[in-house]
């Protein structure tokens, strides 16, 4: 495993007092926790800077670690804990970890998840993971959480999705191997981009007798071809003729649960916008799709449209650019 | 242990289905005290007027979810979350905005 640089992870001097590490953790934090940040990678970075706290802000944690540091450990090596540190066997799942997949019967979704968040590295486990919270014998097993995506039309109408989760399992001789579970969970229609939603019971099994934990499931809607998604609401382009834009018609416009006819106004302009009450995702209230025009001009392919084109001119006394002219 | 793998968990999602105060003091490892608070600081929103009505709806106990995150993980003060979460509802909201106009206008 990789001995951590916990100094550079915080972006302090290796002297740094208490009170610059805790500013420095405060502003990383703020920087790059999920619920804040949009940085790809927050996640990842905020688990390292979480991890790195734990240890410097600790006086005990930071003077071990500090040893390590002044027998020559630097950040990057490949670490192998000195004989005294080891703390032996198999602690609370620490390090062990996990990912699940979805297999999707041939619809292509996947999804990924692990144990519940705080889940430090294996460096840290080394070294202080007995340690850790002083810990009365768990009162239930570990959550986990695991990633579902889904595309938009089954957050529209809803339906299954199967994930697998990975979990250790003890064997019968003491050693610990990996297991799978696959679940079906069964989805209802209506499902927002970033749902969060809690499945009671269905995390690691509890220790002898204990409650299983839960498992948490993060929606996320893959993008469509079409619509885009805002909430509840949903979002169209819908191309039209100039002819059809000046003269008004009705079209067939496509929503999540088909096709309806929709009535586009004469003198309608690119960039105005339609709204279908209702024909978003499902909810209270529903959701609505709002449609955009959008002009599509036909390039003249004979004379004989070169010319319509040309006594359209002449014919509309037209400046689509009156209203950026400076007024006196 | 054998077969175990091909065992197939039916589970269903209940968005109707709403936590009691309890429920959520269990859930998140919180002492009731907290709850109370962020309630009175509208921090979440049960449904039910005596505390022992009160129900919290999925999208509640959400926002008790991250409240708790950013409670633990950023130092924050109580009376500060209604804010912090109403804030980052509008950001993830005008972000999705972004995205849709931007699909449109750079395609």
């Amino acid at each position: 495993m990789e001995f951590k640089d916990y100094y550079k992870t915080m972006g302090v001097e290796p002297d740094a007092g208490a009170d610059e590490i805790k500013r420095a953790y405060r502003k990383l934090a703020r920087k790059y926790h999920p619920d804040v940040s949009s940085e790809p990678d927050a996640e990842a970075k905020f688990k390292d800077i979480g991890e790195a706290y734990e240890v410097l802000k600790d006086p005990a944690k930071r003077k071990e670690y500090d040893q390590l540091r002044k027998s020559g450990w630097r950040g990057g090596e490949e670490f192998r804990p000195p004989p005294g540190w080891e703390r032996g066997g198999f602690r609370d799942g620490g390090g062990f970890e996990s990912w699940s997949f979805g297999d999707g019967g041939g619809f292509g979704e996947r999804g990924f998840g692990g144990r519940d968040a705080g889940g430090f590295s294996d460096f840290f486990e080394t070294l202080f993971g007995g340690a850790r919270r002083p810990r009365q014998r768990p009162q239930k097993g570990g959550d986990l959480r695991a990633r579902v995506e889904i595309d938009l039309e089954t957050a529209f109408s809803g339906g299954k999705r199967r994930i697998s989760l990975e979990q250790p399992e003890r064997a019968p001789d003491g050693s610990v191997r990996s297991g799978a579970r696959t679940l079906e969970v069964t989805i209802p229609p209506g499902m927002t981009e970033g749902r969060q939603i809690r499945l009671a019971g269905k995390g690691d099994p509890g220790p002898g007798s204990a409650p299983a934990g839960d498992l948490y499931l993060e929606i996320h809607i893959r993008p469509h071809r079409l619509f885009e998604l805002d909430g509840r609401d949903v979002h169209l382009t819908l191309p039209i003729a100039p002819w059809e834009a000046a003269l008004g018609t009705k079209v067939s416009v496509p929503t999540l649960a088909g096709k309806v006819e929709m009535n586009i106004p004469a003198g309608a302009s690119s960039g105005q916008r339609m709204r279908l009450k209702g024909r978003g995702l499902p909810g209270k209230p529903p959701g609505d799709q709002y449609v955009l025009l959008k002009i599509v001009t036909p390039r003249p392919a004979s004379d004989e449209q070169r010319k319509l084109y040309e006594r359209m001119r002449d014919e509309f006394d037209f400046d689509p650019r009156a209203g950026l002219e400076a007024k006196r | 242990m054998t077969g175990r793998d091909d065992r197939i968990e039916h589970v269903g999602i209940d968005e109707t289905e709403a936590l009691t105060l309890n429920e959520v003091c269990r859930i998140l490892e919180l002492r009731t005290e907290v709850i109370r608070d962020w309630v009175a600081e509208g921090v979440v929103q049960p449904s039910g007027r005596r505390t022992g009505e009160w129900r919290f709806a999925p999208r509640e106990f959400e926002r008790a979810l991250r409240a708790r995150r950013l409670q633990r993980d950023l130092e924050l003060e109580t009376q500060s979350l209604p804010l912090v979460l109403d804030l980052l509802s509008e950001v993830e909201r005008l972000r999705r905005r972004l995205r849709v106009l931007e699909g449109r206008f750079f395609e």
